[in-house]
């Protein structure tokens, strides 16, 4: 289509460039230059006005002739104007055809497809905002209840240990002597209230534990500090009952106070706590404790060894289990909520690290916690 | 300022609405020689130490009212006694309670059901000594 198009403009241009403008002017200028020769070299004055008349003639014959010529020349540019119109207008115009039509309807299927495609992409744009509004909705519902929980859990917990704080500092007020002394059966009585009391906010302590560790509580607090102090400050808390069952301590615990990585403190003292208060429990007088710390590439590792009642094989797999005690453990010591390594095992493995346990029953424990430090 | 007797180890103010617990640490503290105020609530707290020259604050954090961590907020603005050291005393003992208490300016934070008075007088003794 294009190039017939093209065809017709150039047969116009080549009529254009044909009709001889340059020629006819080049011809009466000849004229004009006779007339002027004769006119100028004629000797007679009536030759003269005889050139004179025939140029005057000859410019008029050549001025109509110009204007017919343009006359002409105007004409065929309108109708070729016109022609080329009628085939434009004859390429532009879509003729319907068996294939055209086809093309059209397959087009306009295309073109319903891709409407109810968006309609559908709406749609379930839409239903996703709605669902992600839904659950948005249900997560701060969540969150609210986990935080009214959490909440719960920690008045309850104040509201068990401060009156549970009056009647320990009462025995302590006590045995302290600070209202004068006591005599033996007084003593023995108000040490073993103490006792009950302690082991009343012990079990307050680890259901807090276990209650804040099931909730999923985010709450770990990992920052790059010393652990050697912390570590003393522990065995400075359980020194006088060390002291009172008369326990040796072996303490090999090379940790310069320089010597730093990445863990939660609160945690990590109550995982060391748990594990020191058994030693400490579970050890007869005059037996033997040891702590000692290994470094390696990767990780730290520390053993915590006693020489106590140990734990019979068949309850070693479930010594890290919720609220389980050994049998042995019970007939030594009945205070205990059994959630100690329960707690320990779950603020270990939020380190990233393992706590395992070597025992044998009457021969002593050992637990051995690795930590990685990179 | 009222407490003006120079034999005293240290004047202490004690926030604390529990009148049991309150007085067995008084007990303590005064066997101690230290000269003890006691405040049930933060606007008797912020009254007494108006009136008096306190060397060190024990404060519990659920009291009648106004709480200890924005008493102690206000403590730590006011210039008079910003530079007062203060010790949590309270039986909230969540990792985010201690860490808002040490955030607000305390030096320490003590869980009254794991500690004992003598182990408080202690810890006051060392802090005051440095």
């Amino acid at each position: 289509m294009n190039e017939e198009i093209k065809t017709e403009e150039n047969n116009l241009s080549s009529n254009v460039a044909g009709f001889g403008w340059f020629n006819f002017f080049i011809l009466f200028l000849g004229f004009i230059s006779i007339n002027l020769v004769w006119f100028l070299f004629s000797p007679n004055f009536g030759q003269k006005y005889l050139a004179l008349s025939a140029a005057a003639i000859l410019s008029l014959l050549a001025g109509f002739f110009l204007i017919l010529q343009n006359w002409r020349f105007a004409k065929r540019i309108q109708e070729r104007q016109s022609e080329m119109e009628k085939s434009w207008e004859k390429h532009t115009t879509v003729i319907p055809s068996n294939k055209s039509s086809q093309r059209e309807r397959d087009l306009e299927e295309i073109n319903k497809k891709l409407q109810k495609t968006n309609q559908d992409f709406m749609e379930t744009t839409k239903k996703l905002f709605e669902r992600e509004r839904e659950l948005t909705q249900a997560n701060k519902s969540l969150q609210e209840v986990d935080n009214v929980k959490s909440e719960f859990v920690s008045v309850a917990a104040h509201q068990l240990r401060t009156p549970l704080t009056g009647i320990k500092w009462s025995y302590t007020t006590l045995l302290e002597k600070d209202t004068g002394s006591l005599n033996g059966v007084q003593k023995e009585i108000v040490e073993k209230g103490l006792e009950t009391i302690d082991y009343a906010i012990s079990v307050i302590n680890d259901l807090l534990n276990t209650a804040r560790l099931e909730e999923g509580k985010t709450g770990f607090n990992f920052t790059v500090q010393a652990i050697g102090p912390i570590i003393d400050e522990i065995i400075n808390q359980h020194n006088p009952t060390i002291k009172e069952k008369k326990i040796k301590m072996d303490i090999d615990m090379p940790l310069s106070s320089s010597f730093s990585f990445k863990f939660d403190k609160e945690r990590l003292s109550i995982v060391f706590d748990n594990i020191l208060a058994n030693a400490v429990k579970y050890t007869p007088p005059g037996g033997k404790i040891s702590l000692k710390s290994f470094r390696r590439e990767k990780d730290i590792q520390f053993k915590i060894s006693d020489t106590g009642i140990g734990i019979p094989k068949k309850d070693m797999d479930k010594i890290f289990s919720k609220f389980y005690r050994s049998k042995n453990a019970i007939g030594f010591e009945t205070s205990g909520s059994g959630l100690g390594l329960y707690v320990a095992k779950n603020i270990i493995e939020k380190h990233g690290g393992t706590i395992t346990l070597e025992s044998e029953e009457n021969r002593g424990t050992t637990f051995t916690i690795t930590l990685p430090i990179s | 300022m009222e407490n003006k007797d120079q034999n005293k180890a240290g004047y202490i103010l004690i926030v604390e609405d529990d009148a049991f617990i309150s007085g067995l640490l008084q007990r303590k503290f005064s066997q101690e020689n230290y000269g003890i105020f006691n405040a049930t609530n933060a606007e008797a707290a912020l009254e007494t130490l108006k009136k008096n020259k306190i060397d060190l604050i024990l404060l519990d954090i659920i009291l009648p009212g106004t709480d200890g961590i924005v008493l102690l907020g206000n403590i730590k603005k006011d210039p008079g006694y910003k530079d007062i050291p203060v010790i949590i005393t309270s039986n909230l003992g969540q990792p985010e309670e201690v860490e808002r208490g040490l955030q607000a300016g305390a030096i320490d934070y003590i869980v009254k059901a794991n500690t004992a008075p003598a182990e408080i007088v202690e810890k006051v003794k060392s802090v005051l000594k440095k």
